[in-house]
């Protein structure tokens, strides 16, 4: 009899296993922003963790960006909410705060970090909501066709080292060498492989690399591999106080070594750290306009700021951090706009009529802030180009506007 | 009136259904968990309850380790890798199917963790803690370097889902099935596990080694079997996490992740398989509890301070929850089931 019922319960429960399988997953309230409501944008935020400055940056000019469009009327008179959920830079709470985007009715989200654009994108392309993040991220992400949902939208780390490459050959001649100095995690040694690969596209010889673990606290070593290498140039990817730390011993052991860094590396950040002094004719790429050229988004925020009685952000001082999410920001207004114009200014905004949106963005220079972004169904890369700057007088000059790099040899074709 | 438990033969205390009540309330929790769940549940609690599954089997494997055979590993998250890339890999790589990938990654996450497991003959405690943390250090450095295995710096393997019939692991039920169905096949094992000869060595070997070796249970073999059942565990909620997100990256195994398993089984109550998930549940939820909470209770903070205050607050709780219940969550509930129980001479 005890067998029988267990045997009935079992069955039973099979049965209704088959029929939750077969259910319906669309229960959950709908990922769409509805005739005339708020457009919801999901930020997945990195406030703290390894990434803790890009996170801040980025969210805080994301957020600032926003209340001013909502205080001037916001896009076609829709408001645009920013949901921002905090994600640690770690993977499982990026999809638990996917999750409840989607649940908010986001139509886009803004994503900081590499390893969380990578984890969010099979995601994205399931849910069918767009995710963006440009100046992260990894090359295959550029070919719309193969992720539909992802769009990096400006210069992957592979593009800013090519950038800054050409920069330098065309600055010194393609009869140097060039060492590369990689943070360990992914981001910065796809940075030295750009190097290595422009090198050679470009004539130019590739010294080595050499590798900072990620939590190092120390980074005497890696000063000295950099000097090792007898490089004319050493470009780097490392990031915050790891990159003080080098920059610091650089200027001790080598003086005179011409130094370069990615665009997480060119904040006020480096110049306090390390020194004026030693900092001075070190350089850098930036995917954005740096906010110390107040570009007119920077100005836009200023009068914002003044005609609402508030102080300026105090992050904007750092500068590339604040200023790459200003880019961030004014893709996703573009993109908020291009898609009003597909559907209507009381139109139902959803993450397919986003995707569309954005691939339609066509030499949108942001305010001042972004080179010209293009995106089309097969290619999102929106821009390869960077602005390169050096430190004059103790501040952040820019000496090239748009650089652009050979292309970089295992990236999709998307042309 | 119920004064107590007393088991007065071994098969008793053993006894898989130590009350006739248990075999109801299992019958129970399945019944939710398979049925009520996904009929009920939102896809965002679906994703939601996904993710403290994954983290419930990776918990209930390092208990395995950490609370039946008092062993300690930080390497818990470079087992998991071993075993989501061996499985991604031969499923996109060399085309296996899903069902020879999974047992496999399982294997190799297992065998991995022997290498690191012949360390525990020697050392004990946080010199074993260490040894085990260059499991993590070696396998991060294997995923950024050796790129011919992980085909780039980002060491990207997609996972193609499952497709049976109507079971899809690109919808959150799917994805909530496969990982609960294989939470409850670990639970099973385990729980059997420890009913086993096996089960008891390895307890022996926690408790007091020498003489557990005095009594013919050899301290190398059982501990070798923890590490290996344990790791094998590991390497299996590595694929859960694979077939989750649809794709592992180098970033995702992280020593952070090997702390919040520990986390988890000392918040949950060491050597217990009710413990292990409960802590799973607790660090996986209690971030997006306090999250809900301050706007709920009429808190608005702008982002920067908001995400600062939780993550102090997040730290205060585990803080708290140590201090108060150093048995876990599970300790915690059965002081509670306990009181109910024998009320009113509850005492």
């Amino acid at each position: 009899m005890k067998r029988k019922i267990a045997k009935s319960v079992s069955l039973a429960l099979g049965l209704a296993l088959l029929a939750t399988a077969c259910g319906d997953d669309g229960g959950g309230e709908s990922s769409e922003g509805s005739s005339g409501e708020d457009i919801v944008i999901g930020v997945a935020g990195a406030r703290v963790g390894p990434i803790a400055n890009v996170g801040e940056g980025v969210g805080e000019a994301v957020n600032d960006w926003f209340e001013m469009v909502n205080a001037n009327g916001g896009i076609n008179g829709r408001k645009v909410k920013i949901e921002e959920i905090e994600t640690k830079y770690e993977v499982p709470p990026a999809l638990e705060a996917f999750a409840r985007f989607q649940q908010s009715g986001a139509v886009m989200v803004a994503v900081e970090g590499t390893a969380l654009s990578d984890a969010l994108t099979p995601v994205s392309e399931q849910s069918k909501i767009p995710i963006i993040f440009p100046g992260q991220g990894n090359l295959d992400t550029l070919d719309g066709e193969a992720f539909p949902y992802a769009f990096p939208a400006g210069p992957l780390y592979a593009h800013q080292a090519t950038a800054t490459v050409q920069q330098q050959v065309d600055e010194l001649g393609s009869d140097i060498s060039i060492g590369c100095v990689a943070w360990e995690p992914p981001p910065g040694r796809e940075y030295c492989e750009g190097v290595k690969n422009a090198t050679e596209s470009l004539g130019a010889e590739f010294a080595g690399e050499v590798v900072i673990p990620a939590a190092a606290a120390d980074v005497d070593a890696q000063v000295r591999g950099a000097v090792a290498l007898d490089a004319d140039v050493v470009l780097h990817a490392a990031i915050f106080g790891q990159a003080v730390l080098l920059l610091k011993g650089l200027c001790d052991q080598a003086p005179d070594l011409p130094v370069g860094a990615w665009h997480w590396a060119i904040t006020q950040n480096e110049i306090n750290g390390a020194g004026a002094e030693c900092m001075e004719g070190k350089f850098g790429a930036s995917m954005s306009t740096l906010p110390s050229d107040e570009p007119e988004a920077v100005q836009m925020l200023r009068d914002y700021w003044e005609e609402s009685g508030s102080d300026p952000n105090p992050v904007l001082e750092e500068n590339s951090l604040y200023g790459n999410g200003l880019y961030i920001a004014t893709v996703i207004e573009e993109g908020i706009r291009q898609a009003l114009e597909i559907v209507g200014d009381d139109g139902e905004v959803t993450g397919e009529v986003m995707k569309q949106a954005l691939e339609s963005i066509d030499g949108y220079e942001g305010y001042g802030v972004a080179c010209p972004i293009t995106m089309s169904e097969k290619d999102h890369s929106g821009n390869r180009a960077v602005n390169i700057y050096e430190i004059r007088d103790g501040s952040w000059d820019r000496i090239g506007d748009c650089v652009t790099g050979p292309p970089v040899s295992n990236e999709p074709d998307v042309s | 009136m119920e004064t107590g438990r007393f088991h007065e033969k071994y098969a008793e205390e053993i006894a898989v259904y130590g009350t006739p009540y248990r075999r109801i309330w299992i019958l129970a929790v399945l019944a939710v968990t398979f049925v009520v769940v996904p009929l009920v549940a939102s896809p965002y609690w679906l994703v939601v309850l996904t993710l403290v599954g994954i983290a419930a089997v990776g918990a209930t494997g390092l208990n395995v380790l950490v609370g039946y055979a008092g062993q300690i590993s930080l390497g818990h998250a470079a087992f998991a890798a071993v075993g989501a890339y061996t499985s991604g890999l031969l499923v996109s790589r060399a085309d296996a199917p899903f069902w020879v990938a999974i047992p496999t990654a399982m294997v190799a996450a297992g065998v991995f963790s022997l290498i690191f497991g012949l360390a525990s003959l020697r050392v004990k405690g946080l010199y074993l803690a260490i040894a085990t943390l260059a499991a993590q250090y070696i396998v991060q450095w294997i995923l950024s370097s050796w790129t011919w295995i992980t085909g780039g710096f980002q060491g990207i393997v997609i996972f193609e889902p499952i497709e049976i019939g109507p079971f899809d692991t690109t919808t959150p039920t799917g994805k909530y099935l496969l990982v609960f169905i294989t939470l409850a096949v670990v639970v099973m094992f385990v729980e059997n596990l420890m009913r086993s000869r096996s089960g008891r060595a390895m307890i022996a070997v926690r408790d007091q080694d020498i003489a557990a070796a005095g009594s013919a249970v050899s301290p190398l073999r059982y501990k070798l079997l923890a590490f290996f059942i344990s790791s094998a565990i590991a390497g299996l909620s590595g694929v859960l996490y694979g077939y989750n997100a649809g794709l592992v990256s180098t970033e995702v195994f992280t020593l952070a992740l090997s702390v919040q398993y520990l986390a988890m089984i000392l918040v949950g109550g060491l050597g217990s398989i009710p413990g292990s998930i409960l802590g799973a549940a607790f660090i996986t939820m209690l971030p997006i509890w306090l999250r809900d909470l301050l706007p709920a209770v009429g808190i608005e903070l702008s982002a920067s301070v908001e995400v600062h205050l939780l993550t102090m607050l997040f730290g205060v709780a585990i803080l708290l929850f140590l201090v108060l219940e150093p048995r876990g969550l599970y300790g915690l509930f059965r002081n509670i089931k306990d009181y109910f129980r024998m009320w009113p001479f509850s005492y």
